[in-house]
Formats: structure tokens, C-alpha cells, sequence
């Protein structure tokens, strides 16, 4: 059962996802955080996520230009770029014409760009620089 | 602990130039006297509402900016508030702390001077547009009558 489960990955000890806890001498109890430690031994369910990752990122090769384009935050490569309430026009870029807030999965921002993004637009609905809803329905 | 503040504010659209004066010194006071230094003001105009504010389509757009410790925020917002002829406000934090104070200061000082130009250049342009508005306006209800010859003539021209 172990052998299928890896799909030719192999844990560091003998006991599949429990690790080999019994025999480290070395390690002195405590998690050792930070970018050098040791490869922690892998539990089950992270297994199966790098499993999923390297599934999709050769997915994502195979379909190449067929499917979606990698996107680009427009603001991390713009670096002069400044999210600003007050600047309307750029924010209307992130909204639908029903005034809602477009989602980072379609527009591509990353993830702290679209959080500065939001607020932005939030904070400009409020001074009416930018609707709420569309101006007659 | 010094930080920037900006609050814009809206003001209806019909106030006189002299209104917009005293709400502004009104706002000056209360930052004197809770100790803020004030930057400066930046005048936007007359823009229009996204959506109608007590029945208003546009609004005169003013923001002030100021360094304070936070005892003058509520000061502020509670004069706009109480104040009628404000429709909104917002109060944003900028910087959480400021460096150089009398550096900020200076800029602050050679930007109001560029604000201030561009805030006359609009102004020209917008009464210039309330003068032609006008003029048109009186073309119309006086031009009704012969509005037909009016039009004639044009066809001719082409």
C-alpha cells in the first residue's frame, strides 16, 4: 500500500507517515522553525497536497497558452502604480459596471494588492467618487 | 506618537466661495487648538456624485491634512458633522509616523502653491462654463421665436 500511495516517493524512515520518531537522538524535541530546518517528516494529508501541486503545475504545462495565461498583478509590475481613493479612474478598472468588486482569481492582482484594491474601493464609494450599485436599474 | 491624517469632506455644491472659507477656518481652529499642525488644504471643486446625496448631483470636494497624535480626528469630524452644509466626510491615516516633520512641511508648502494654481485654473474654466451655460440659456428663450429661421440659415451654410 505504501508503494502505490507515493507514486515512487519514499518517507525519510520506515514507518510511512508517522515518521521515525523513535531513533532521532539528534533532534531535540521542539519544533525547529525557519528556512534550514531539517525536511520535517511529511504527514499524510501533505503528501497528497504536493501531490495535487505537482499534478497541476504539469497540467498547467501541458495545456500551455490553450487555457488561461499566467496573469500579472498589475500592480506589482507597475511599481510606480499607486492604489489611491481618489483616483477613480483606475479603480473603476476592478469593478463591474453593476459596481461590484471584480475577484483577484479574474483580475489577477495578487493577493495584498487586491486587499489595498478593495479598501480603496470601499473607501471611494463612501466619499461618492464611486457607486454602490448602478445609477438606475 | 505624530501621525498624517487627511479628511476629506464634501460641501454642497451651492455654497458661496465665502462659505467654503469658513468651514475651512472653522476646521483650522479646532486642529489649532487640539494642538494638530495643519498641512494643507487641497481643493478639488465641484465634481460630481457618483450617487445623489440629499438630493444633491454634485458636491464641492475640500481635503485637509495634518499631522496629529489622534486627539483632533473626532474634534474634526464631529464639527463636520454638526456643520449642515457638509454631505460627507472621511478621515484616512497616512503615515503611522512621520520622519521629518518640518521636511513634510515644506513639501506640503510647495504643493498647496501648485494646488492652489491649478484650483484657480478650474475655477476660471468652471465659470467660464456657467457663463456660456448662461449665455445659451438666454439664446434659447430668447431665440424661441425665430428658431426656425435659425435653422434655415444653418442648412444654407453646409
Amino acid at each position: 500500500m505504501s508503494e502505490g500511495f507515493g507514486g515512487g516517493f519514499r518517507p525519510r524512515g520506515d514507518r510511512d507517515d508517522r515518521g521515525d520518531r523513535g531513533d532521532r537522538g539528534d533532534r531535540e524535541g521542539g519544533y525547529r522553525g525557519g528556512r534550514d530546518r531539517d525536511r520535517a517528516p511529511m504527514t499524510a494529508k501533505g503528501r497528497l497536497r504536493a501531490k495535487a501541486r505537482k499534478k497541476a503545475r504539469k497540467a498547467a504545462k501541458k495545456k500551455g497558452g490553450a487555457f488561461g495565461r499566467k496573469k500579472v498583478c498589475r500592480f506589482c509590475a507597475d511599481q510606480g502604480a499607486k492604489i489611491e481613493y481618489r483616483d477613480p479612474k483606475t479603480l473603476r478598472y476592478f469593478m463591474t459596471e453593476t459596481g461590484k468588486l471584480i475577484p483577484s482569481r479574474i483580475s489577477g492582482n495578487c493577493a495584498r494588492h487586491q486587499r489595498s484594491v478593495s479598501l480603496a474601493i470601499k473607501r471611494a464609494r463612501q466619499l461618492a467618487l464611486m457607486p454602490y450599485a448602478p445609477s438606475h436599474v | 506618537m505624530l501621525r498624517e491624517f487627511e479628511t476629506t469632506f464634501i460641501l454642497q455644491p451651492e455654497i458661496t466661495d465665502e462659505g467654503v472659507q469658513t468651514v475651512c477656518a472653522r476646521v483650522d481652529q479646532i486642529l489649532e487648538r487640539s494642538g494638530a499642525i495643519r498641512l494643507l488644504y487641497d481643493d478639488d471643486g465641484k465634481r460630481r456624485l457618483a450617487y445623489e446625496i440629499k438630493h444633491f448631483q454634485k458636491g464641492h470636494y475640500l481635503t485637509v491634512h495634518y499631522f496629529d497624535t489622534g486627539k483632533a480626528v473626532p474634534e474634526v469630524e464631529r464639527a463636520l458633522r454638526l456643520d449642515e452644509s457638509v454631505l460627507r466626510f472621511l478621515t484616512v491615516r497616512v503615515a503611522d509616523e512621520v520622519g521629518d516633520v518640518e521636511e513634510r512641511k515644506k513639501q506640503a508648502a510647495e504643493e498647496e502653491k501648485i494646488r492652489a494654481e491649478r484650483a484657480k485654473e478650474r475655477a476660471e474654466i468652471e465659470a467660464r462654463e456657467a457663463r456660456e451655460r448662461e449665455a445659451n440659456e438666454a439664446l434659447r428663450l430668447g431665440g424661441a421665436a425665430d428658431e426656425d429661421s435659425d435653422e434655415s440659415e444653418d442648412e444654407d451654410e453646409r
